[in-house]
């Protein structure tokens, strides 16, 4: 059986106001254990909204979530956890305390809270910053703490919503390479949410590109090369047909949001 | 934040030389003009006394220890004052925060019981309560507990909500939420509270004391200025000063966390 | 779609709810007391009664005692805002301006800021006797320390790139002053002038409860001691209306100038 089902599922914002919004039109997709698949797809077109949705903080419209064939109706970090794009550390609280906060929250006992979190900071490589705070960590640094935060519940699902969307290009880079051995070590099922055409494919068993609003699965590229990967993948033809297939097809999305935004407008005028 | 192991660089040692020397400039300015007036001047001892009757005055009331039992007085009146409005203020805040009608409802009325001069209620408060101790500390801790509660309330409801987004993300519990993440992301702003709350209590208690009291060191202030003990007056409104100096400097050690 | 983020703006129902509660816990309030004083659990003479309360207000909106006291009250917080006020903003703008004297002098502001300022009253009453000067006095010094601690702080959110932009095109100082750093503190600003209305007004009318033979607070004082706590209780009443209706004046004319903010 699939790790998560998504099944004709379909999210709105502000039901029943003037406001009313589709964010995600009719989605289906699954997830399989172990596997890594990437989103990628134009500004706004309700990645984020799936995402959450997949992992309980949003409710569907229509449509459903299962999680090893059971709906998911909240969040359940044992089963999927987050990691978010702007990190979301507790700056009141130490980096131990984060790593280790997230299993709190999930009903685990301080002491066995804190020594997972040692072990987690530990294999994120910041075992000696456990007594920092936030704020004395670099963004690279304060992504692996929400990493480990989340390895914490060791999770049979990681949900990323642009986990490096907030860093530069070197520390994506390291950072990146830092978190192919531990995934790889740790085994998880992984979704993530990109904007980076080399990273979608570079990480993925599987690529989602999804269109403009009201957000589809336009397309689902299986991407065979065995993980982990080399840097060299990057330079090979399969890679570089990848990328200019993926270019090509943002573009279009892209454009039809534009068209139908600046249509719409002008009806409004 | 970096930590720089360097001495001080030449330029910093010249740049607080040049603060120090005009802090003294002040200094000096003030110290010689109340010479000026003392002597050229003329302006009467009554209201200005020799500035050696004044420090003369403060190492003696340094030295007695009916100074330091009214400062006693002075302080735990302070102290219960702020402690009282603190648990209270805190309290209500939390409790009123976790409806959005009952907070909305408390919010304006702690505003306008912030802004109401309290002050005009005193000699009623001195009607109801008597003159003793208790009505210091009940009247200050009245002043104190509405902007320390207004704070916690709004610290409280406008936590960013990407922190809240977390805690419902890994399950935490609403006690959870409330002291692992709205106390955390609050607490600047409850700070601010007890700040003012702790600032408003020493007022309102010397106030209280110069009022109507018969013991305390606002107390003392009234009783020689009215006898017309003006240095003893001086000297002892210099030591109540030093006194919630203190008592400030502490406080912010206490209130301090370790991740600011 | 009940696990969605909460909206930030509360709907307008829970507003209006809220208002209705209010008006209703003010009225429950003011009822509970009257009936207590009727019953005599509440000591009437102690404590008076609303339905007093309101006839009192009626009589001194009339009383040519109370409303020469509201005048000379009137003035000396005009007086005392404006002094106050202006030499804090003055102050504020040099500490914000001036990094070296204000790493010498802020802090001496700032320990005032802490320290009780009701201690100097006994003192203010030695130099300006027992008139309304004292009062003045009093007002000034609290709204001056006020003012300049917030305009010092609305300086400082004036971020260092503005004025980078500011020297980058070659603005002038004055130009600077008055297109960047001007609105950019303009909240810490106003803040610190309703600061300066509050304490300003708080100041003159402790001094008069405290020591004066004028205005209102020597009015109030006055009641108090002869038991006529209906009269003590609807001139606070009406101070306090008075304040509370300043500070919302002033926070809707600030929303109003300091729209571009959101
Ligand atoms: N809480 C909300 N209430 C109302 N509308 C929302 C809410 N969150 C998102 N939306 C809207 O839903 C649409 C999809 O948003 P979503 O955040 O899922 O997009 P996204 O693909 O993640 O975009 P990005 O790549 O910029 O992060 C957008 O038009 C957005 O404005
Ligand atoms: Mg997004």
């Amino acid at each position: 059986m699939s790790l998560l089902t998504v099944d004709n599922l379909t999210v709105k914002y502000g039901v029943d106001t003037k406001d009313e919004l589709l964010a995600c039109h009719e989605i289906d997709l699954t997830i399989e254990g172990g596997e890594f698949v990437t989103i990628i797809g134009p500004s706004g077109c309700g990645k984020s909204t799936l995402l959450h949705t997949m992992g309980g903080l949003i409710s569907p419209t229509d449509g459903a979530v299962r999680f090893d064939g059971v709906p998911v109706t909240k969040p359940n970090p044992r089963n999927a956890a987050f990691v978010f794009q702007d990190y979301s550390l507790f700056p009141w609280k130490s980096v131990e305390e984060n790593a280790g906060m997230g299993l709190r929250f999930a009903g685990a006992s301080k002491a066995e809270a804190m020594s997972q979190a040692k072990t987690q900071l530990e294999f994120v490589g910041l075992k000696d910053f456990g007594e920092r705070y936030p704020r004395a960590l670099s963004g690279g640094m304060q992504q692996r703490v929400a990493i480990a935060r989340a390895l914490a519940l060791e999770p049979k699902l990681l949900l990323m919503d642009e986990p490096f969307g907030a860093l530069d290009e070197q520390t994506r880079r390291n950072l990146g390479t830092d978190l192919s051995r531990i995934l790889g070590e740790a085994g998880q099922a992984v979704v993530m949410i990109t904007h980076s055409l080399d990273e979608a494919i570079f990480w993925a068993d599987r690529i989602v590109v999804m269109s403009a609003r009201p957000g589809r699965i336009a397309e689902e590229i299986t991407v065979e090369t065995p993980r982990p990967r080399q840097l060299e993948f990057m330079t090979t033809k399969r890679f570089q047909d990848l990328r200019v297939h993926l270019f090509e097809q943002l573009e279009v999305h892209q454009r039809d949001a534009a068209e139908r935004d600046a249509s719409s407008s002008a009806a409004v005028v | 934040m970096p930590i720089t192991l360097t001495r001080p660089g030449r330029r910093v040692v010249r740049r607080q030389a040049t603060i120090w020397a005009l802090r003294l400039a002040l200094l000096l300015a003030v110290l010689g003009a109340w010479r000026y007036a003392n002597t050229a001047g003329e302006v009467s001892p009554l209201i200005l006394p020799q500035l050696s009757a004044v420090t003369d005055s403060f190492t003696q009331l340094v030295g007695s220890s009916h100074t330091w039992q009214q400062a006693g007085i002075t302080v735990l009146e302070m102290l219960a004052a702020f402690t009282i409005a603190a648990v209270g203020g805190l309290l209500c805040g939390f409790l009123l925060s976790r409806g959005p009608v009952i907070a909305r409802t408390a919010e304006p009325l702690l505003a306008w019981g912030y802004m109401f001069p309290l002050a005009l209620l005193y000699p009623l408060f001195l009607l109801w309560v008597g003159v003793g101790m208790g009505s210091k500390i009940a009247y200050a801790a009245v002043g104190a507990f509405f902007p320390i509660t207004y704070n916690t309330i709004r610290g409280l409801r406008s936590v960013d909500a990407k922190y809240l987004q977390v805690g419902r993300a890994f399950g935490a519990s609403s006690l959870q939420v409330d002291f692992n993440i709205k106390f955390g992301a609050a607490r600047p702003m409850i700070l601010a509270g007890l700040r003012i709350g702790s600032s408003i209590v020493t007022i309102f208690v010397v106030l209280a004391e110069l009022l109507g009291s018969q013991k305390g060191l606002g107390h003392e202030i009234e009783q020689a200025s009215s006898r017309l003990m003006i240095a003893d007056s001086y000297a002892t409104v210099l030591l109540l000063i030093l006194i919630t100096i203190v008592l400030q400097r502490v406080m912010e050690r206490l209130l301090r966390a370790k991740h600011e | 779609m009940s696990s969605t983020t909460a909206a930030r703006t509360e709907p307008r129902s829970v507003a209006r709810a809220a208002l209705w509660l209010r008006a209703a816990f003010v009225l429950a309030v003011l009822v509970l007391w009257e009936v207590l004083a009727e019953v005599g659990v509440v000591d009437e003479e102690f404590a008076s009664r609303p339905s007093a309360v309101f006839q009192a207000l009626g009589h001194l909106a009339v009383d040519s005692q109370a409303l020469g006291a509201a005048g000379e009250t009137m003035a000396a917080f005009l007086t005392a805002f404006a002094i106050g006020t202006g030499a804090g903003i003055v102050t504020g703008v040099v500490f914000g301006l001036n990094r070296l004297l204000r790493d010498a002098y802020f802090p001496i502001v700032m320990v005032l800021m802490v320290v009780p300022k009701s201690v100097f009253l006994p003192l203010l009453v030695l130099f300006f006797g027992l008139g309304a000067t004292a009062g003045i006095a009093f007002g000034v010094l609290l709204a001056f320390v006020h003012v300049t601690v917030n305009v010092v702080a609305g300086l400082d959110l004036v971020e260092q790139k503005f004025y980078d932009v500011g020297r980058a095109y070659g603005a002038r100082p004055t130009r600077l002053f008055l297109d960047v750093i001007l609105p950019g503190a303009a909240p810490g600003i106003f803040a610190g002038i309703w600061h300066g209305i509050r304490n300003g007004f708080v100041g003159v009318v402790i001094a008069q409860l405290f020591v004066s033979t004028n205005g209102i607070g020597y009015l109030v004082r006055l009641y108090s001691n002869n038991f006529q706590i209906d009269n003590a209780m609807a001139l606070t009443l009406a101070m306090a209306a008075l304040v509370i209706l300043t500070g919302s004046l002033w926070s809707r004319l600030e929303s109003h100038l300091t729209r571009w903010r959101d």
